[in-house]
């Protein structure tokens, strides 16, 4: 025979459910992901934007300059438009933007899908426990 | 009276902790494979940076293959990382309750939108960043063969982190900078995101 529970603690208990299997805000986590993830790219182009260029040692010509972020500019294979400057710095705000809400999103959807699964399959057990024990 | 707290707050950390790993790990499925695609789509040269993941993935290469490859390993990798931070974090979230949280009404499972806790999440994410930066580093270190540079596209992330370099006290620097760069964009992403589901709410 199980013991009973205290009161107080039964509602912690509550609690605890509802914290555990609560669904996060797809929406509020793609911005919030969206905003942190472009200021991100913005300040990394700006930093390298401000080192400014510097002496190409592979170029023909002695005068030619590089940017210190070639590799920086490699995300412009993903992301059309971005380039190491001030004007690619905005672009990539907007990019960034995109690509943390989406990823936010995403994360946020797959999480509460699980859950959803998860007690869906819970349910389930519960009621063929109860059919079965009549 | 009896308790279940201890037991039911291991399960719901556990429960929790693995949906949290399945979703990392494939979302970073998805994105290291898209991305190989779309350099496989592409073509030419701009694949042999990406391609550099091999030092890190064995067996991956920017080709068909190797997406499936990266999708693999990038998911192993975020389930394996991932799992035990989020078990850490929601272990403190169930063991102390908010008093002034969305919890503390009553509400159903169905209508309950979860708020982050933001330090113990910035400490979560900052654990794994700095986690992930010092075992990058290590190993290249470990892995490095003789008359080849030594991790030349990680060392350039020196260029942000004043200090960094690829070597034994550089990965200690980069675990700390990792830490708290992780950590503080995590505050942020937590902070913003309580903010707009408070305004949602009202």
């Amino acid at each position: 025979m199980t013991e009973p529970q205290d009161p107080s603690s039964e509602k912690r208990d509550q609690q605890r459910l509802i914290q555990a299997f609560a669904h996060l805000d797809r929406h509020a986590l793609g911005l919030s992901c969206g905003i942190v993830a472009s200021i991100v790219l913005f300040l990394m182009t700006a930093a390298m934007t401000i080192k400014g260029p510097v002496p190409c040692m592979a170029c023909l010509s002695k005068n030619a300059l590089v940017h210190k972020g070639p590799h920086l500019e490699l995300l412009s294979n993903f992301l059309p438009g971005y380039s190491v400057g001030w004007g690619g710095a905005f672009i990539g705000l907007g990019w960034g933007l995109v690509a943390g809400y989406l990823i936010g999103h995403f994360f946020a959807g797959f999480l509460n899908l699980h859950h959803r699964i998860y007690l869906r399959v819970i349910e389930r057990r519960l009621r063929s426990e109860a059919l079965s024990n009549g | 009276m009896a308790d279940r707290s201890p037991n039911l707050v291991n399960s719901l950390a556990r429960v929790n902790a693995i949906s949290l790993g399945v979703s990392c790990s494939l979302l970073a499925a998805a994105a290291l494979g898209g991305a190989t695609l779309v350099l496989v789509l592409q073509g030419g040269r701009p694949s042999y940076h990406l391609g550099l993941l091999v030092q890190f993935f064995p067996g991956y290469s920017v080709t068909g293959g190797g997406a499936l490859v990266g999708a693999l390993w990038a998911g192993a990798v975020a389930f394996a990382s991932s799992t035990p931070v989020a078990w850490l974090y929601y272990r403190n979230l169930l063991t102390k309750l908010p008093e002034d949280s969305a919890i503390a009404r009553p509400e159903s499972l169905q209508s309950a939108v979860a708020r982050l806790k933001k330090r113990e999440f910035a400490m979560a994410i900052g654990l794994l960043t700095g986690t992930a930066m010092f075992i990058a580093t290590i190993l290249l270190i470990i892995n490095h063969q003789p008359g080849k540079p030594l991790g030349p596209h990680l060392k350039l992330l020196g260029h942000f982190l004043p200090g960094y370099k690829v070597t034994w006290v550089g990965s200690a620097l980069g675990f700390v900078y990792l830490t708290a760069l992780g950590g503080a964009a995590a505050l942020f992403v937590a902070g913003f995101y309580n903010r707009i589901v408070g305004a949602n709410e009202k």
